[in-house]
């Protein structure tokens, strides 16, 4: 008897296993690097809605840390044909990791899943979907962004009878004169604005000079002798003969996390992030009042440019087409979802309703998403990053001219790019 | 070889089997991989382009290079003497006779260098702040205007060869336990003969831990030309690639730029150095280091 019953639990439990597993879901893994919070208790919610959604499919999250352009364990991974199905990455090395063999192309994924891509791309900004091509097709959707604007400090500027800050570059000079203190011991005890410092990148200067980087038509870089890029670069070095950029470097290096000169009231003017709002609300002091306005430009019409996170498949995906609904959700829903949860700004043109709903003070940012720019979407991304920092710096530390330090990393970068182009 | 010794040594390689195992994938495998990789086009994830010579004769222009190089060189000739100045001179102290508690002293210092480079270097960052750090708060009080450390081309090498000396420790145990190891005769002899306290080091310590002092200049040569984490860590190589090592510069190419078959030409360099620098200092130990028992 006992035997008997041993034997119909055995074939209860393996008629359940045999009946769960014709019906078992697909399992999707994603890496992300969201390991904070909201970030990640935000993307948590996404995936529960998107499997309950489509309860054929399962998510695995898998928290996988990665930095901008350093991405050592999805290339690795993706190497030894363990990478993952769908992975969260910056989106301006999409087109690197898409000459790279790293990622897949998506349209034909989009495609069975029965979407139209083209509708889907109006959907979000258009420099988010630069980003997201290479050689005509996409390589990821665009996820979360973020642009870079002008903060100054109220006060500061009132005290030399200023409203806000100038919009044309060449003012900017003469206001930062007047608001850049000398202390005790040569130290500097406040100053003006210092243009290199916090998102002051080689881009966002090149941008407001109207600089061009790269002819599209030719497949040349033009940096080093475009009119534009070199007087933004001519300029910050002015910037630093006048102030001294040791000194000025001595007075930014005093921060930590999200106290800085700027929110000590120290540094009148900062062009920063976006993302940096939430942390000047929680660490400047009671009284500390901030405003923001359009970076400074050539022309005195303000500019800024976007960067963010996307979402792609890498080579090798198990399970692509279950990926691709993954991303599609993520990109637009989760989105949704998403810019309420953290206060990111999304890609998603929808979603900014929703965000404006939570956090009416985004309005100045979102306001300048329509005409954002992205970093040039090529495969040599990372590289020219790199390299327009270090001619930078090689100018501003007086160890080369303008011309010359932008002449030999335009040669090493066209280099770079001839060699990958000429290799697909 | 006898059928039982040839039994023994197919079972003595079958216990050690799972170091073998390990030792040809992931080393072996991995350095006769990098060496083909270096003479071709590679970024891991596509097939490697056969260049010849390419890679190697890019370094000869590639200003980087040549300034990740002379970083790292400066980074060995600071850290290697310092390091041993260091180490010698904290197990010397910890080896007086009279010294009370030194089990507590060798912990206390040997404790460090088990902290994880992340989180020291999240303590370096504030101890050398240029203004809130403790290190110029205190020259300050001195009315000495304290130099930018790691914000500061000129010294953010000095700055990390000094932070550097926390992992002591490890050496410091060795030096320690060669200290041990002098016959106390020796001493006692010396004293008799009524020898200073300095020409009993001169003469009887350091020639006896000179196999010590030799081992240390070669594992800490070795270990530091490729230094990489502190550097990573601290400045990311800035400012203005001031800081910058060669390893630093390798795992760029490799995995920022996806240039794996530069990067291995790199490290292909980078061993041929460290190997010069190794057999230079075997040619010279014969003049110097002094093996007891071995007259």
């Amino acid at each position: 008897m006992r035997r008997f019953k041993r034997c119909v639990v055995l074939a209860v439990f393996l008629g359940i296993f045999t009946v769960s597993s014709l019906f078992a879901a697909v399992e999707v893994t994603f890496w992300h690097g969201l390991a904070r919070d909201p970030d990640k208790s935000s993307i948590d919610k996404i995936i529960a809605d998107f499997e309950k959604e489509n309860p054929n499919i399962k998510v695995k999250l898998v928290i996988v840390p990665a930095a901008e352009t350093d991405s050592t364990k999805l290339l690795t991974a993706v190497a030894a044909g363990t990478g993952p199905d769908l992975v969260y990455i910056d989106r301006f090395t999409v087109p690197q990791r898409a000459a790279y063999d790293v990622l897949e192309p998506m349209d034909e994924y989009l495609k069975k899943n029965g979407v139209d891509i083209k509708k889907l791309m109006s959907d979000f900004y258009d420099f988010a979907v630069q980003e997201c091509m290479f050689k005509g097709k996409y390589y990821a959707l665009p996820f979360d962004t973020d642009v870079r604007v002008m903060l100054y400090n109220v006060a500061m500027l009132n005290s030399v009878g200023l409203k806000e800050p100038p919009k044309t570059i060449y003012d900017l000079i003469k206001v930062a004169d007047k608001l850049t203190k000398e202390g005790k011991k040569g130290q500097y005890d406040t100053v003006g604005f210092i243009p290199w410092y916090a998102q002051g990148w080689p881009y966002t200067w090149i941008y407001a000079f109207e600089g061009n980087i790269f002819d599209e038509k030719t497949g040349k870089f033009v940096f080093a002798t475009d009119p534009g890029v070199i007087e933004a670069y001519k300029w910050q070095k002015s910037w630093a003969d006048r102030f001294g950029y040791e000194a000025l470097n001595a007075f930014g290096s005093m921060q930590i996390g999200d106290l800085n000169p700027f929110t000590a009231g120290k540094l009148a003017m900062i062009v920063d992030g976006s993302w940096t709002i939430s942390g000047i609300k929680m660490f400047a002091p009671k009284d500390f009042k901030y405003a923001i306005s359009g970076i400074p430009t050539k022309s005195g019409k303000p500019v800024t440019w976007a960067g963010g996170w996307s979402l792609a498949i890498p080579k090798g995906a198990k399970h692509p087409v279950e990926a691709a609904k993954l991303a599609m959700y993520m990109a637009t829903k989760g989105q949704i979802q998403y810019a309420v949860d953290t206060l990111h700004l999304p890609t998603y043109k929808k979603a900014t309703n929703d965000l404006l709903k939570v956090d009416p003070s985004q309005k100045v940012f979102v306001d300048l998403l329509e005409n954002a720019k992205c970093r040039p979407p090529l495969p040599v991304g990372a590289l020219l990053w790199d390299k327009l920092n270090e001619a930078r710096d090689n100018v501003l530390t007086g160890k080369k001219s303008v011309e010359k330090a932008l002449m030999d990393v335009q040669i090493e970068v066209q280099r770079e790019y001839d060699k990958i182009m000429s290799s697909k | 070889m006898s059928k039982k010794s040839s039994r023994n040594l197919v079972l003595g390689l079958l216990f050690i089997s799972p170091w073998l195992i390990g030792f040809v994938v992931f080393t072996i495998y991995p350095v006769i991989a990098s060496f083909y990789y270096s003479f071709t086009e590679f970024s891991i994830t596509t097939k490697p382009k056969f260049i010849g010579f390419g890679n190697f004769s890019r370094m000869l222009s590639d200003e980087l290079f040549w300034k990740s190089l002379t970083n790292t060189l400066v980074y060995v000739v600071g850290l290697v003497p310092l390091g041993l100045i260091i180490a010698l001179g904290i197990s010397l102290l910890l080896n007086l006779r009279y010294l009370k508690g030194v089990p507590f002293f060798r912990a206390a210092i040997y404790l460090p260098s088990i902290v994880p480079a992340f989180a020291f270097s999240a303590v370096v960052t504030l101890f050398f702040h240029p203004y809130l750090g403790f290190v110029n708060t205190i020259l300050s009080w001195f009315g000495i205007n304290g130099p930018l450390w790691l914000s500061s081309e000129a010294w953010v090498k000095p700055t990390i060869i000094i932070a550097a000396q926390w992992g002591v420790g490890g050496a410091m145990l060795i030096f320690s336990a060669a200290l041990k190891d002098i016959p106390v005769e020796l001493y006692e002899a010396a004293l008799i003969d009524g020898a200073s306290k300095f020409t009993m080091f001169r003469k009887i310590t350091l020639p006896l831990i000179t196999p010590t002092i030799f081992y240390y200049l070669v594992t800490s040569t070795i270990g530091n030309m490729q230094i990489f984490d502190l550097p990573m860590l601290l400045t990311g190589g800035g400012p203005a690639n001031a800081s910058l090592s060669l390893g630093i510069y390798i795992y760029k190419h490799a995995f920022t730029y996806t240039n794996m078959g530069y990067a291995s030409a790199l490290a292909w360099i980078l061993f041929s150095f460290i190997l010069i620098l190794t057999l230079l200092y075997f040619a010279f130990s014969k003049k110097w280091v002094f093996y007891l028992g071995n007259e």
